[in-house]
Parts: C-alpha cells; sequence; structure tokens
C-alpha cells in the first residue's frame, strides 16, 4: 500500500519538526555539562561488588495505517565482581511496559541474560547461563543506545532472531597476535532452536527460539563467534550456529553469519549477513502427497553507512555529535521458492549530547515482494522518532 | 489517591550512597525542580565533569593500581631509530602564550616550564622532539611522551603511567599510531580524526588534549626560536 498525500505529507512534517526540536535543543547555550561514561563502563551505581545500571529507550512509530508512542525497551543491568577470577552478569528485559500475568498487558519481561564467569586469563574465560548467542555481531552489540536508528536492521530479526539467549556453557576470550591486532572468540555448547523453527515449510526464526529450562532433544547445538581486527577501526567476524532443532534429534539447522564495520575518521561502514538452512524430514512436517520434504532456507543482509558531523559544535554540550545514517536491508524469506523478499531503506539523523544518549529521527522505506510473485510492492513510508540513554 | 505520602530511594550515581525523599504537594516539588534545574544550569561545566572536585570519591577499585609501562629514555628509543643520546632544554612560557594554549586547546598548561628532549643519532644529527605530559583520564592522571620530527609532526606517542583499572588499551599501539604525522593544525578529536575505544573514552579524550597541548605548546616555542634546529 502506498501512502496518501496527506499522510506523506503528516509523516515528513512530524519528521521535520522532529529534527528541529533536536537541532534547538542542541543549539541551547553552553553552561552545565555531565560527564560521558564509555558504553562497556556502564552501570553507575555500585553498592559492595554488585554494581546496577542499564537502558532505557522510547520510540514514536509512524507506518502507512498507525502511529504509536512504544515504551519499548527498559533493560536493567546487575553486574557483579564475586571475586577477582568469578563475575556475574545480567540484563532483565521489560519490552512494552513489561508484562504480569493476568494483567492483560501486551509486553514481556525476560532475562535477557544471566552468566556466570570464571577468568582464568584475559584469553581464557568460563561462562555459563543464560548467554547472548554469538551470532554476528549486533545479537551481543544490540543496545538501543549503541544503535544509530531506531529500528533493528531486517536481517537481525529474521535471520538471527536477536535478541537470541540461549541457556548453555562454554568460553569466550580475547588475545593480541600483535602490538596492532585483536583475535576474540566465543564458543558455547546450548540447548539450540526448537521444532517451532519451520511452520508450513518456512523457517520462523523467531518462534524457534528454544527454552532455556530444558533442550526438546537431549543434543545441544554448538554457536560461537570468531573475531579478528587486524587495525584499529576494522573488525571483522565468522559465526555459526549448529544443531538438531526437532524433538527426535534427527533434522539440522545452520545458521551462518559474517560480519565487519571499517571505521575511519568521522566515516563508519557496518553490515552484516546472515543464512540460515534447515533440514526437514517427515519427523518435523509431512510433505504433500506425492512429494519429497524439501529444506527450508532464509537469508539476508544489512549495509548501514555513518557520517558523524558537527562533533562538539554545539556549545551547551561540548561532547555531541550529530550522526547522518543510510540503511539498505534486504532480506529473502524463503530462499527455496521465488519472491518472499523484503527491502528497506533507512534515511536517518540523530543528536548525542553525550555518548550514551541519542535522539533519532529516521525515514523509513519498506517494500516487499510476495511468494511466486512477479513484482515488487510499492514502497511505503514511514517515521520513527526515538530517544535512548544509559543510566 | 493515597493518603499516604510515598517514599522514593535516591542514589548517588558515583557514591551509591541513598537518600529517601518523602513526597510532597506537587507545587513544592515544582519549585524543588526549578531550583534543581537552575543549579545544573549554572554548574561549571569543568567542576561537574571531574569527580575529584565534584567530592564524589572514586573506590580503589575504581582507581585501580598504576602501570608503569616504560621510561621516558625507552618511550623515546622507541619512538626514534637510531637514538645516541638525549639532551634536555628547559624553556619557559610566557603568560601569552600559556593563554595561547588554553585557548587552543580548552584546558590550561600544567606547567609554565617545559623540558624539552632532543634526540640525536650518533652523528649528532637532530632527530626530533620529546616532550613528557600529564593529563586526568578519568580519575588519575596519564603520563604520556609526544615524540615529534623536526617539521613538529608527531612521531610517536608512548604512555609511560597508566594509574586507572579500566582504560587501558589506550597504551597499545594499535590505539597510539593514530597520532603519527599529526600536527597542531590537526583536530586530535574523536569523530573527528581519532577513532574512539569503547569502555576507554576518557582516556581517550585525555590523550587527545595532551597531544594538542605538546604540539601546540612545541609550535610555540618554536615559533621564538627556543627548539634547537641541528
Amino acid at each position: 500500500m502506498v501512502l496518501g498525500s496527506n499522510r506523506m505529507t503528516r509523516v515528513w512534517a512530524v519528521a521535520g519538526v522532529s529534527i528541529g526540536v533536536v537541532a534547538g535543543v542542541g543549539a541551547l547555550p553552553a553552561d552545565a555539562v555531565s560527564g560521558s561514561s564509555p558504553v562497556f563502563r556502564k552501570p553507575f551505581l555500585e553498592a559492595g561488588t554488585a554494581k546496577l545500571g542499564g537502558y532505557i529507550d522510547m520510540e514514536f512509530v509512524v507506518d502507512p495505517e498507525t502511529s504509536t508512542f512504544d515504551q519499548h525497551r527498559f533493560v536493567p543491568f546487575i553486574y557483579a565482581e564475586v571475586s577477582e577470577w568469578v563475575h556475574v552478569a545480567s540484563e532483565i528485559e521489560f519490552e512494552h511496559g513489561g508484562s504480569v500475568s493476568g494483567d492483560g498487558g501486551d509486553g514481556e519481561i525476560k532475562l535477557e541474560f544471566a552468566t556466570m564467569d570464571l577468568t582464568l586469563s584475559e584469553g581464557l574465560n568460563f561462562r555459563g547461563g543464560v548467554i547472548l548467542s554469538p551470532l554476528g555481531r549486533l545479537n551481543v552489540h544490540h543496545d538501543s543506545p549503541m544503535l544509530d536508528l531506531t529500528d533493528r536492521p531486517i536481517v537481525t530479526r529474521r535471520v538471527v532472531p536477536t535478541t537470541l539467549s540461549e541457556s548453555g556453557l562454554g568460553f569466550y576470550g580475547t588475545l593480541y597476535p600483535s602490538e596492532l591486532t585483536v583475535l576474540d572468540y566465543e564458543v558455547y555448547l546450548v540447548n539450540g532452536f526448537s521444532e517451532d523453527v519451520v511452520s508450513g515449510g518456512r523457517l520462523d526464526m523467531r518462534a524457534g527460539r528454544g527454552s532455556q529450562s530444558s533442550d526438546n532433544n537431549n543434543h545441544r547445538s554448538i554457536v560461537g563467534r570468531l573475531g579478528f581486527s587486524p587495525r584499529l577501526g576494522l573488525n571483522l567476524g565468522v559465526s555459526g550456529h549448529v544443531g538438531a532443532y526437532d524433538d527426535q534429534g534427527e533434522e539440522r539447522l545452520t545458521v551462518v553469519a559474517f560480519d565487519g564495520q571499517l571505521a575511519h575518521g568521522p566515516f563508519e561502514l557496518l553490515g552484516e549477513g546472515a543464512v540460515a538452512k534447515a533440514t526437514i524430514g517427515a519427523s518435523v512436517e509431512d510433505p504433500t502427497p506425492g512429494t519429497a520434504p524439501t529444506d527450508a532456507g532464509t537469508a539476508g543482509f544489512y549495509a548501514e553507512a555513518r557520517y558523524h558531523l558537527f562533533s562538539g559544535a554545539v556549545s551547551r554540550f561540548p561532547q555531541s555529535v550529530f550522526t547522518a545514517v543510510a540503511r539498505l536491508d534486504h532480506v529473502d524469506r524463503d530462499t527455496e521458492a521465488d519472491g518472499a523478499l523484503e527491502q528497506r531503506i533507512t534515511l536517518g539523523l540523530n543528536f548525542r549530547p553525550t555518548e550514551d544518549s541519542v535522539f533519532k529521527n529516521d525515514l523509513v522505506f519498506g517494500r516487499t515482494k510476495g511468494v511466486e510473485a512477479g513484482d515488487w510492492d510499492d514502497f511505503e513510508v514511514g517515521y520513527r522518532f526515538s530517544m535512548a540513554t544509559y543510566f | 489517591m493515597s493518603m499516604f505520602p510515598r517514599l522514593r530511594v535516591q542514589r548517588c550515581r558515583h557514591s551509591g550512597h541513598s537518600t529517601v525523599i518523602r513526597a510532597c504537594p506537587a507545587p513544592l516539588w515544582l519549585v524543588l525542580l526549578f531550583v534543581l534545574a537552575g543549579r545544573a544550569w549554572s554548574a561549571d561545566p569543568e567542576l561537574s565533569a571531574d569527580p575529584e572536585q565534584s567530592g564524589d570519591r572514586p573506590s580503589d577499585a575504581e582507581i585501580g593500581e598504576a602501570h608503569v609501562y616504560s621510561t621516558p629514555d625507552e618511550a623515546i628509543r622507541e619512538i626514534f631509530e637510531g637514538v645516541a643520546e638525549v639532551s634536555r632544554h628547559r624553556v619557559g612560557l610566557t603568560s601569552d602564550e600559556l593563554a595561547r594554549i588554553r585557548a587552543e586547546t580548552g584546558a590550561n598548561a600544567p606547567t609554565d616550564t617545559l623540558d624539552v628532549l632532543c634526540p640525536r643519532d650518533g652523528t649528532g644529527a637532530l632527530l626530533g622532539y620529546a616532550l613528557v605530559d600529564e593529563e586526568v583520564g578519568k580519575y588519575r592522571p596519564i603520563t604520556f611522551l609526544v615524540g615529534t620530527r623536526v617539521d613538529l609532526a608527531v612521531e610517536g606517542v608512548e604512555v609511560l603511567v597508566y594509574r586507572e583499572s579500566r582504560g587501558g588499551e589506550v597504551q597499545k599501539q594499535r590505539f597510539l599510531r593514530q597520532y603519527r604525522a599529526k600536527s597542531a593544525d590537526d583536530p586530535i578529536r574523536i569523530n573527528k580524526d581519532i577513532l574512539n575505544i569503547a569502555g576507554a573514552t576518557l582516556s581517550v579524550r585525555a590523550l587527545n588534549l595532551g597531544v594538542r597541548r605538546v604540539l601546540v605548546s612545541l609550535e610555540l616555542l618554536e615559533g621564538r626560536g627556543e627548539l634547537p634546529t641541528s
């Protein structure tokens, strides 16, 4: 469906006003500055060995037929240094206002991750708990204040179902092969995906996220990522998730992801690609009479360019920066069939008064192509305003 | 609406100390809000950003232990090839020069006297200049040495002492080599020509400021003929 001209006008007007408000606030005179803290040095509040922090985001979402406020995420962190060698880390996620049984709310509360680490050295750590699966880079580095656009890339929803947390055990570490290079790895055994990952002969990765409390087939899956940085500003990663997903433990799901990030001065280019394939036997779905079961697959990528501008130009916020962002998303939801494609182009301009807080304005142009459809549908235009901060 | 005033616990971000605030009628809250907003509006940015001066003392764990990576002599020999000797030239900065440093870097110079180190090779030829300087990261000073070529472009930077528990990645050449060939004309800022390290932002900013200050200082000294040229 194409937006009507009136709605289009409203979208552009809202976008313009919001950008103006952001710029106007940023242009206030300088006389108060709060210190900025780096992303990985959250949280701020410390009592004994435990530390408390987190992040919050709020979104205003305008789509062709709807517009709404969405208090999307409120995520407290709790970290504890139990001893020099033992650490506990956790994130509890309240989504869309959270939900308590019986209150009729449409949100959810979940333990996004909760891990206990034993540090043997920087290069060798043992970890157990609910683990953020190292499948692609964004699944691990997904906090709203870190991202420069409101919506996550489509590939990180359809192919890598962020946020993917799994119950398991494994190792991670960072190595320095030379003065200029860094090698990091994570590898875990986890419960893996469930049989719900296949539906109607197609993959539904989000529905197939497994249980934190039980393995449906007594066959562990393995997930891991190897990252290499040949120099500061260039990061490359390859990751994979392999294991049986059906209740009998006979059918295999394989996900492979590649990610990269290049930064040079005020310019950044990053992206991620992922492919998921599953074998489908009769134990999962009965084939149509007279046909053999077929495999299922999905694949996609995103590429995002960022340019930081007016760094420190707003006198009230000496650490402030504006960032112009453009992203291309492409996902094939069914690689075994023609069509079933999604594409999106997102243009954004955001403002960070400090590194930890961001106000985002995004224009979203999305289109789809149905299964066996000859042509793409027309582009739909949406708008997002969001704000997010660590605390 | 409840008849009983609600209690809220407010925690200091740095110290973690709790203060119980008893709910009070809305107008009084508004007055309090305006007072607090006014205080924030008029706060000195430098003082607000410095936990030492604002009275929030870091814990020992936050401060960490000092790590000594090298001496000035070792750092100079790491930066310059073929160093046979290093001479020292003590030079004073004038009040005008101190004001210029303040204007160009946004921060005061820590001293009005500089010890310029001049490495020379076996033939006595001048290889460049080096200055040791300090700048506070989050809580404690980072001590570093900046070596420049004779044309005052950076030849190399070495961290001599790092005193905080986090952010020590800035002592690796992986980060420090970004400063090579920078001059006083370059911005030397995050998001412009220096890549940040997540988790070490304050240390990166401190080194940016320190390197910029060294380059401006050397340029001023060269301008009035205080630097050896051979």
